[in-house]
């Protein structure tokens, strides 16, 4: 691949940036259905209960959001990574057949 | 104690027929008992303010029991929450074990740039490992709400009961009053038992609302290199 250092099975890049693909779409699921699960009418005696699990799915809600982004961004880079190497290696090809 | 939807609705029902045959009985127990005892000089209007005191009584607890109506709603929702977070502690499980699965290729990206995707990564499955242990204790403290909530109806509903039974043929005054008594204290105690019950899922719930390891600075990790 002429690049020092790199040892990579460029064909196991996309398989896994489909897992993290799919695990941003799921986490975002999470995220949309937690943001569903609410209780808008009045609370009376279940008040302190009702306030703390809109706390908790608050947070969990927040925290997938943030989630699916991040996991998203890895299926991404793992595809440019794979571009990138298979755009060397094509080059490198190249090359090689312009020596001989 | 489980909870069905089904026999929930049965119970409501049961509570709001309970109170209007509570008051049926109650008006024709006070119309007996005056129709037998007004025309007795003096004891005729003991019975007399005694009665207005049932009846006082009788509309302190109706009130009571009318207030508890409006949150009715409230247990079956929270039990189909308990659902949904169950299916979404299921689904978190589910990518956890897929990012898992991803460790079989650690070997195929060596070098610089696989050094930093696998440093990157690190923190994303503790992080959907800790979502489905929230989803977990969220669904259970959901359930638990339902469950209190199922629990106070049941107790609302024998209160009803009992005091249908008091007064359900009375022919004297002092069943009455001590019949609705009877209710205001079992309501009491009924409402004292729901909180008890709602707190300790409170609890619950602010377990599943604390700082993680998994979400440094109270955030999903970032899929950064160093």
């Amino acid at each position: 691949m002429g690049q020092p250092g790199v040892d990579v099975d460029r064909a196991a890049l996309l398989p896994q940036a489909k897992v993290w693909d799919d695990a941003s779409a799921s986490i975002g699921q999470i995220a949309s259905t937690a943001d569903g699960a609410t209780w808008t009418g009045t609370t009376g005696p279940f008040t302190d209960a009702i306030d703390a699990y809109d706390a908790a799915r608050q947070d969990v809600s927040i925290w997938c959001h943030q989630g699916q982004q991040e996991m998203q961004k890895i299926a991404d880079a793992l595809v440019k990574a794979y571009q990138t190497y298979d755009a060397a290696e094509n080059s490198n090809i190249r090359h090689i057949r312009h020596i001989h | 104690m489980d909870f069905s939807p089904g026999q929930y609705d049965a119970l409501i029902q049961k509570i709001e027929n309970g109170l209007n045959t509570a008051v049926s009985d109650a008006n024709a127990a006070i119309s007996r008992i005056e129709g037998a005892t007004s025309w007795i000089p003096g004891i005729g209007s003991a019975i007399k303010e005694a009665l207005d005191k049932f009846v006082s009584l009788m509309k302190e607890f109706m009130a009571k029991v009318g207030e508890a109506l409006k949150w009715t709603q409230i247990p079956p929702t929270m039990w189909q929450f308990g659902q949904t977070w169950l299916n979404l502690a299921t689904q978190a499980g589910q990518t956890a074990v897929n990012v898992k699965d991803l460790d079989s290729y650690s070997s195929q990206w060596q070098g610089i740039a696989g050094g930093k995707y696998a440093t990157g990564v690190a923190g994303q499955r503790p992080a959907v490992d800790t979502i489905q242990a929230r989803c977990n204790q969220i669904s259970g403290a959901c359930t638990g709400t339902a469950i209190s909530g199922l629990a106070f109806y049941i107790s609302v509903a024998t209160t009803i009961i009992g005091l249908i039974i008091a007064i359900a043929g009375a022919e004297l005054v002092f069943p009455l009053v001590a019949g609705i008594i009877t209710a205001i204290v079992g309501l009491a105690g009924a409402v004292a038992s729901l909180l008890i019950g709602v707190e300790g899922q409170a609890r619950t719930f602010q377990q599943a609302n604390e700082p993680s390891d998994s979400f440094p600075g109270n955030a999903w990790p970032q899929a950064v290199a160093p």
